[in-house]
């Protein structure tokens, strides 16, 4: 019982941080116009950039779990 | 590797070289069990890029490929010189064999939240791999959803990033990367979700503060860097000294978008350990540090030799 309180406690932690990352992106862009349209650039073009190895990644072990 | 001991260094480097930390924690692991010599240990962290090789492998195949090329034939001489060298009483002092091997600890590896968000990230895939094909065909991405709205591939791209960074800071301590290429418990889809979303973030990181950077204070950090060339590729060296993936990922991600010239980026990758250092400074510190300085020494030489001869 200990064990289980204690790992909802950590997923709702987890979702609290993701809800903070988004809200954060989504917040930005109205305190400061300028700042925002650089930083969703930045983010843009680092997903973009990262994608090929993100979907290598992917297609590798999902390979992998058909296999298995 | 403890049967054939002339050729631990040559195996302990070959493993290093492959992409990622998974073959460099188990030669730095067979080392915290006795199993190996301290120059395999050398040979290894020296012929290590990390996670930063998978970044450099899908963004310049070529170049990944001199580069780790040149960190094992670097790795492999270090090694067996180091071996060669008197024993070194200072790190013999390390108590290697308190190692033992962890059981499956009592985690939240199998919550339906994570089994959620690996479901997501999975879904989020195909609109992704759409993002990666308009990018190696220099499409708009843009253009691909028009149909949709205007923006609706930058308003996706910003997206999936954001989603990739949130992920990566709620990740619970246990779905560490740095553990989980080891760890043969932990699902195949967690270990990619976690991985990717680590190099993700850092990428990102890097991009951030680059852009970040040149908007706040007009610095031009390409300018900047042509400034202090000279030093340059011993930057590369000395961030290649701090463990762990994510600030060689930030090296890499400056070199791809031409920032830091290619001798910082040959340095840092000679000179970083990756993630594998981190088994060894927990459990033999004084080898971990030791091995840090040696594997520095090839980085040095290699990183200003080809310094001298681009002249960049």
């Amino acid at each position: 019982m200990t064990t289980l309180l204690r790992n909802y406690k950590k997923e709702a932690f987890s979702l609290f941080r993701i809800l903070i990352v988004f809200g954060f992106v989504g917040w930005l862009p109205s305190f400061t116009p300028e700042l925002g349209v650089i930083v969703y650039q930045a983010i843009s073009d680092a997903y973009v950039a990262v994608s090929v190895w993100i979907d290598a990644d992917y297609f590798l072990h999902i390979r992998k779990i058909f296999k298995d | 590797m403890q049967k054939h001991k002339k050729s631990q260094v040559l195996i302990g480097a070959l493993l290093g070289g492959v992409p990622g930390c998974g073959g460099s924690i188990i030669v730095t692991t067979q080392y915290i069990k006795n199993n190996t010599s301290f120059g395999a240990l050398v040979a290894t962290l020296t012929a290590t890029m990390g996670d930063a090789a998978f970044l450099l492998i899908a963004s310049s195949p070529k170049t990944a490929f001199y580069v780790i090329s040149v960190g094992v034939i670097a790795g492999i001489i270090t090694g067996y010189i180091v071996d060669a060298l008197p024993n070194n009483k200072w790190i013999e002092k390390d108590k290697r064999q308190q190692y033992k091997t962890e059981d499956k600890p009592d985690t939240i590896i199998d919550a339906w939240f994570w089994k959620v968000l690996d479901f997501a990230w999975m879904v989020l895939l195909i609109p992704g791999f759409s993002l990666t094909i308009a990018n190696s065909m220099n499409i708009d991405i843009n253009e691909v959803y028009g149909f949709i709205s205007p923006h609706f591939g930058f308003d996706l791209s910003v997206f999936l990033g954001a989603l990739t960074i949130a992920i990566f800071f709620a990740r619970p301590s246990e779905n560490n990367p740095i553990d989980l290429s080891s760890r043969e418990y932990v699902p195949i889809m967690r270990r990619v979700v976690a991985e990717t979303s680590f190099i993700g973030a850092w990428v990102l990181l890097g991009f951030l503060i680059y852009e970040v950077t040149i908007y706040v204070s007009g610095f031009d950090l390409k300018q900047l860097f042509a400034t202090i060339a000279p030093i340059v590729p011993l930057i590369g060296v000395l961030i290649g000294w701090l463990p762990g993936c994510g600030p060689q990922i930030l090296v890499t991600t400056l070199y791809i978008n031409g920032i830091i010239p290619f001798s910082a980026l040959m340095g840092n990758a000679i000179s970083n350990d990756g993630d594998a250092l981190f088994p060894v400074l927990a459990i033999a510190p004084r080898a971990g540090i030791l091995a840090t300085f040696y594997s520095s020494i090839p980085a040095l030489i290699v990183a200003y030799l080809i310094y001298f001869v681009n002249g960049s």
